[in-house]
């Protein structure tokens, strides 16, 4: 059934159309979350109470085609929550990665290019994060950024340029401090 | 989507890999369960905020940029070619470097594996036993002990990166001590110019260190019997002393590399396991246990002149290994309670910022990768033996990647690559 039926009969008070609607979304939704929070008991929170918002104030919504960039408003501040929430922990539990078993493959790991993308990603705050996912990963063009974060499109474009400037800026620290040890020890 | 240049692709293939693909079992349901408890708000009319048009042209044009990004490409493709064409390039033997393959010792015999668990192969087979596959500090060989079957004496073997090039350079060696606690003989240390081992062994009733060199058949004994075992030597990163532990007094000692001027490097006692250097040859790590079989990590300064107590748990902490920049310490530290063996805790060189990472782990020595992202530990399995590497962040962030290693006996460690 089309996605803008689902939403009409959601926003007439039909829970059923809207439990469809959030069994289409959650894992989308789950997926955007975890990419900014980096916690997945933070994203499953966070899913959760956006889709609640949204089967809760679904009749703000006066224009079903918007739903998805409406929905992905009420993540990013779920988001917020979450995170403000958050509290750093000093003993770190760690879980189990899954094993890449291909055979023949003599790659080197690129664990070194990942942690840096992943510390600098951490240096964001959650509105910058969010503008980076939805924008490189979920291919929302700024205009669309903007109508879901409530920003002007000069704003994103800013945000978007700064924060992937702080995550390049990682990747080039890191090489260089190796490349200047390397010709230390040489 | 509009990707401009090369970290672009870099970053969405981050996200992509990072993403997961579906969310956690019983979200969904949480979520409809909930929806049928709650009621909806009152609608208001609105001006609606949310009339836009999602852009429809894409452009693509080829910039300067990202001609010079495909001209870089290529011409990284060139290098690397002629790099694999060429002969192999030796890796620093301290400091920072590339992480190469993992070696490690198994039922099947000894192994090379990514960290990620890809590239695995047997580069060893088993035929007998054969352990404590040690990677030369160029990157370039391995050495490891060999025996035909579970008793009598060891060889000691040398071989090629690529299982090229095998060859014996000790025979007949014994390490009854070590043999008896740990089912394997002595560890073995490189020296920084890739050219010479040294190692532990049996001699008229005590133990002494040897040196064995390549290209050469037997060994040079560098220290007079021990009756109460010299063990645990480790070349320094200047090439010129060997540290290792020996006496009644369990004490920290060096010996030059020629065999001349063994002494005794500091006043600690009660030293434990492997001792290990600082990249720069400036301090050496160690454990050191008092009458309580209660151990610290202490670092020493290289002219053993001052000693300083780095860990601050009460408990048991054991095997120091120093990240390859020189900047943070690695050790094993025993848990206050459960059924972990050990767990990792990584500090800075004065034990400050420690984290402790709370996996099931072992005593063993963690090993740090060449270019300090990771290190790793073991599991051990019911028989004593390991049955898995973890390989760990130091930050505590990353998910621990688990190695099948079954029936491994530890001193297993990172190729470095230039």
């Amino acid at each position: 059934m089309l996605e803008r039926v689902l939403v009409e009969r959601a926003m007439g008070g039909d829970r059923v159309a809207f439990n469809e609607l959030a069994s289409r979304w959650v894992n989308r939704l789950y997926g955007i979350a975890t990419l900014i929070l980096r916690d997945p008991d933070q994203a499953s929170d966070a899913t959760q109470e956006a889709l609640i918002a949204a089967w809760r104030d679904l009749s703000a919504l006066r224009d079903a085609d918007r739903f998805g960039a409406w929905l992905n408003r009420l993540l990013v501040r779920a988001c917020h929550r979450e995170a403000r929430r958050a509290r750093r922990r000093r003993v770190v539990e760690v879980a189990e990665a899954p094993l890449d078993s291909r055979p023949g493959r003599d790659e080197l790991p690129g664990f070194l290019d990942r942690d840096q993308l992943e510390r600098g990603f951490q240096r964001l705050d959650v509105d910058h994060r969010a503008i980076v996912v939805l924008h490189h990963l979920e291919g929302f063009s700024l205009a669309e950024i903007g109508e879901v974060l409530g920003l002007p499109v000069g704003t994103v474009k800013s945000r978007l340029h700064r924060a992937l400037g702080t995550m390049r800026a990682a990747l080039d620290a890191d090489a260089r401090v190796i490349s200047i040890d390397r010709e230390r020890i040489a | 989507m509009t990707t401009h240049d090369a970290f672009d692709r870099q970053v969405v293939s981050w996200f992509e890999a990072e993403r997961p693909t579906a969310a956690p079992e019983g979200l969904l349901e949480a979520v409809i369960d909930r929806v049928a408890a709650t009621g909806r708000r009152r609608g208001w009319v609105v001006v609606d905020r949310w009339a836009w048009r999602r852009a429809a042209a894409i452009r693509t044009t080829l910039s300067i940029a990202t001609a010079i990004a495909v001209l870089a490409a290529l011409l990284a493709i060139l290098v690397v070619v002629a790099g694999i064409l060429g002969s192999p390039r030796p890796a620093p033997p301290f400091g920072l470097a590339t992480p190469g393959r993992i070696a490690f010792d198994t039922a099947e015999g000894i192994v090379l594996s990514n960290a990620d668990g890809s590239g695995r192969v047997v580069l060893v087979a088993a035929g007998g036993q054969s352990l404590s596959p040690t990677w030369s500090r160029d990157g370039l060989r391995l050495a490891f002990w060999n025996r035909a079957d579970d008793a009598g004496p060891w060889s000691l073997d040398v071989i090629d990166a690529d299982g090229s090039s095998r060859a014996t350079l000790v025979d007949g060696v014994r390490l009854r001590v070590q043999e008896d606690a740990f089912h394997q003989p002595s560890n073995l240390s490189w020296s920084p110019d890739s050219r010479r081992i040294a190692y532990a062994a049996d001699d008229a009733g005590g133990t002494s260190i040897f040196v064995a060199t390549l290209g050469r058949v037997g060994a040079e004994r560098l220290t007079e019997p021990d009756l109460y075992a010299a063990l645990y030597p480790v070349w320094s990163p200047t090439g010129s002393v060997i540290a290792f532990q020996s006496g009644i007094n369990s004490t920290l000692r060096i010996v030059a590399a020629d065999g001349s001027g063994e002494r005794q490097l500091s006043s600690l006692t009660g030293t434990l396991f492997w001792p290990d250097w600082a990249p720069d040859g400036s301090r050496i790590a160690t454990a050191a246990a008092d009458e309580n079989f209660q151990s610290d990590i202490y670092v020493v300064s290289a002219d053993g002149m001052q000693v300083r107590d780095v860990s601050t748990n009460p408990g048991f902490e054991s095997s120091p290994a120093w990240s390859p920049d020189g900047r943070r310490l690695a050790w094993a530290r025993e848990p206050p309670s459960g059924d972990d063996r050990a767990w990792i805790v990584v500090a800075d060189t004065d034990g400050g910022n420690a984290i402790e990472i709370r996996v099931s782990a072992d005593y063993a020595p963690p090993v740090w990768a060449p270019d300090g992202s990771r290190l790793f530990s073991y599991e051990m399995a019911e028989d004593g033996t390991f049955d898995a590497i973890l390989v760990l962040d130091p930050a505590g962030v990353a998910p621990v990647v688990r190695l099948p290693a079954t029936g491994s006996i530890g001193n297993s460690n990172w190729q470095r690559l230039p």
